[in-house]
């Protein structure tokens, strides 16, 4: 199964069992059924609960958080994420902060849908990976879907949570199978972090989030066949806060799409860092898109965003020198 | 038959990526299913069939098309497509470059890389393997691997023939014992032999060629290497351009090429360029010898003598795609007319 069609069949099943949730968004009602046809299906089965909106963010995302705060459940489809920078202010000082500024907890039932990504040529205001812009929220917990976590199981953690969520999509995942890894590579998943390993020691940990895990997987597979390094790579559901246990290994890598500059590794590595310095050989190694605009022409874009030759590349330098 | 057309899905583009095909080429697929995924620059789209049958891709996924292009056909049930066939018996395992290397290096077979039972075949397993069998035997030493190079490439590229002439190296053989002492340096068949040939270059020059695949490279002079292996193992250092040369000069060449043997200090100049080979195999009665071709040469010329020096049989194994029998036979004849004349 495709991940456009995991993350489309879990929010039929939500909404199937949900009678206060709802789904809103710009173009989701069918036929279009959402720029990416991840919400296809859903207004004709609950044409009361998906409400095709016009095109602002911010009233769609603080509708969202109404609906939440009077107790339902609402799922936001941002078309495209760069454009949650709009519903910013909704989910800052609205959304999150009415979890916990009305002297009791206020369960906040909300997730906001984001694509995210570049790798298509859409240019420089509908490729980039926002996630960096909202860590450290307090009351905003940030998600990326992966191929390796099952989207219904997220999608019920998040809304279980009781604080607003961000879930971020990297557009190239739709079209990629759900919990494939090429052999010799395993995969299992422990909490909410998906482990593909080999069975040696690794001689490095790379931290991504799902997006990128395809890419990272490649570098892992070209790593061991040409240089015989062995990784291991852990792909957290959730981003923020961020926790995993980090297998021992001397050298940690963290892969975002995101651009330079205060990023979401940034903050992986610090927490590392606290945890784990006695052990590690190195400082914790960012590999991320350059610090750029993303440009829409091909062989440009392509210099800015993180790929398999990038990772491949720092991990083989830090290691071997 | 139906075609697949791509619709025009939004105003701003005037071509799409075909993203992924959701069907396989061959498919047989219904009016209603969903086949492709083709995205404009803000979306994806699946296109349904449109009609029920056989789908045959016409582009593949990673494509770009126009609205209104034909990206598949839709047809009736056609001739039954055998699917490819992903084997994974006795699966490969996969091998890292380092480990291949020392694989290569080795002389390892696959099957002793299959019995070390692992998915993935690093140096460090090849080592373990090597040193649970060690090679039986000696180990051959630099040279003789060098030798077992050339004798292997010699041997897979070149489809050499062989013919040998009688002779009669009596004369010869006085003719060298005199011309030893006038000239105060050690001349032998080989001094005898590397003239002879030397001087057959203008009338044979196919016999010092290179050959290749459609075309044979020329050689303006004779460059003869002769075999010498003095117990250190075999070199082939070359008397460049011996047509030129007198008898003293082979012969002082080819004494400065012994003494080097014996150390293995040749120069690599004196090691190379060889356009004829003369291969000597005139100790220990050998009546024999079929030489193997090296590589890049057209011949190569077995000397043989029995102690006596009378009828020796003298052999030439030549690359069958350039030269011919009958071209031998020419060419060795003319050879033992001009050391039988030797006086």
């Amino acid at each position: 199964m495709r991940v456009a069609e995991d993350l489309n069949a879990a929010l039929h099943r939500l909404m199937d069992h949900d009678p206060g949730l709802y789904v809103l968004g710009e173009d989701v009602l069918d036929p279009y059924g959402g720029a990416f046809k991840i919400t296809r299906g859903l207004s004709t089965r609950f044409p009361d609960r998906v409400l095709t909106t016009p095109i602002s963010e911010s009233a769609i995302t603080g509708v969202a958080a109404g609906l939440a705060l009077s107790g339902d459940r609402a799922i936001v489809e941002i078309m495209f994420g760069d454009f949650a920078a709009l519903a910013f202010d909704q989910l800052m000082n609205f959304a999150a902060k009415s979890v916990s500024m009305y002297g009791t907890r206020v369960p906040m039932r909300m997730v906001v849908r984001c694509p995210v990504g570049g790798g298509r040529g859409y240019g420089p205001t509908h490729s980039q990976s926002p996630q960096k812009h909202f860590v450290g929220i307090p009351g905003l917990a940030l998600y990326e879907v992966s191929p390796f976590h099952d989207n219904l199981a997220v999608f019920e953690e998040m809304l279980w949570r009781g604080e607003p969520c961000v879930l971020f999509e990297d557009k190239v995942l739709y079209t990629r199978p759900m919990h494939a890894v090429e052999p010799p590579f395993s995969v299992e998943r422990a909490g909410g972090v998906a482990r593909v390993f080999l069975d040696d020691q690794p001689d490095c940990v790379i931290v991504a989030p799902g997006g990128v895990a395809h890419r990272v997987l490649a570098a892992m597979r070209s790593l061991l066949l040409e240089e015989e390094i062995v990784a291991t790579l852990l792909v957290p559901s959730r981003l923020y806060p961020f926790d995993a246990d980090i297998p021992a290994a001397r050298r940690v890598f963290v892969v975002e799409e995101s651009t330079g500059g205060g990023t979401w590794g940034a903050e992986v590595a610090h927490l590392v860092h606290q945890r784990h310095w006695d052990r590690l050989d190195g400082p914790v190694t960012l590999i991320h898109s350059a610090d750029s605009v993303i440009p829409t022409a091909a062989h440009l874009e392509r210099e800015v965003l993180v790929d398999a030759a990038a990772i491949h590349r720092v991990i083989r330098k830090v290691i071997r020198g | 038959m139906a075609e697949l057309r791509v619709p025009k899905l939004n105003n701003n583009d005037t071509e799409y990526l075909v993203v992924e095909w959701l069907a396989p080429d061959g498919a047989e697929v219904g009016e209603e299913d969903p086949v492709v995924v083709v995205e404009t620059s803000k979306a994806a789209e699946e296109l349904p069939a449109g009609a029920s049958g056989a789908l045959r891709h016409v582009v593949g996924a990673g494509a770009w098309c126009r609205p209104d292009e034909v990206i598949a056909t839709i047809g009736a049930p056609a001739e039954a497509v055998v699917p490819r066939e992903h084997t994974h018996e006795g699966a490969e395992p996969l091998v890292t470059a380092p480990a291949q290397a020392l694989i290569d290096e080795l002389g390892l077979t696959p099957e002793q890389v299959r019995g070390l039972g692992v998915a993935v075949v690093r140096r460090a397993d090849v080592e373990r393997l090597a040193t649970a069998h060690p090679p039986a035997g000696i180990e051959l030493s630099r040279g003789q691997r060098a030798v077992a190079r050339t004798v292997a490439l010699s041997h897979r590229t070149v489809p050499a023939a062989y013919l040998a002439v009688r002779m009669d190296l009596g004369p010869a053989l006085d003719y060298a014992r005199a011309r030893t002492k006038e000239i105060r340096r050690p001349v032998g068949l080989a001094e005898i032999f590397v003239q002879a040939v030397a001087g057959l270059h203008a009338r044979f020059p196919l016999f010092f060629a290179t050959p290749g695949d459609t075309h044979a490279t020329m050689s303006d002079k004779p460059d003869i290497g002769v075999t010498l292996d003095l117990g250190n193992g075999l070199y082939v250092p070359v008397i460049h351009d011996a047509a030129a040369r007198t008898l003293k000069e082979i012969a002082a060449t080819l004494m400065r090429h012994r003494l080097a043997a014996t150390s293995g200090e040749f120069k690599e100049a004196d090691l190379t360029g060889a356009n004829f080979v003369v291969t000597l195999h005139t100790e220990g009665g050998v009546v024999l010898a079929i030489p193997l071709v090296f590589p890049g040469t057209a011949c190569a010329l077995a000397v043989t003598s029995p102690g006596d020096g009378t009828p020796a049989d003298i052999g030439l194994a030549y690359d069958h795609r350039l030269i011919n029998g009958r071209d031998a036979a020419l060419f060795m004849s003319a050879l033992k007319e001009s050391v039988e004349e030797l006086r």
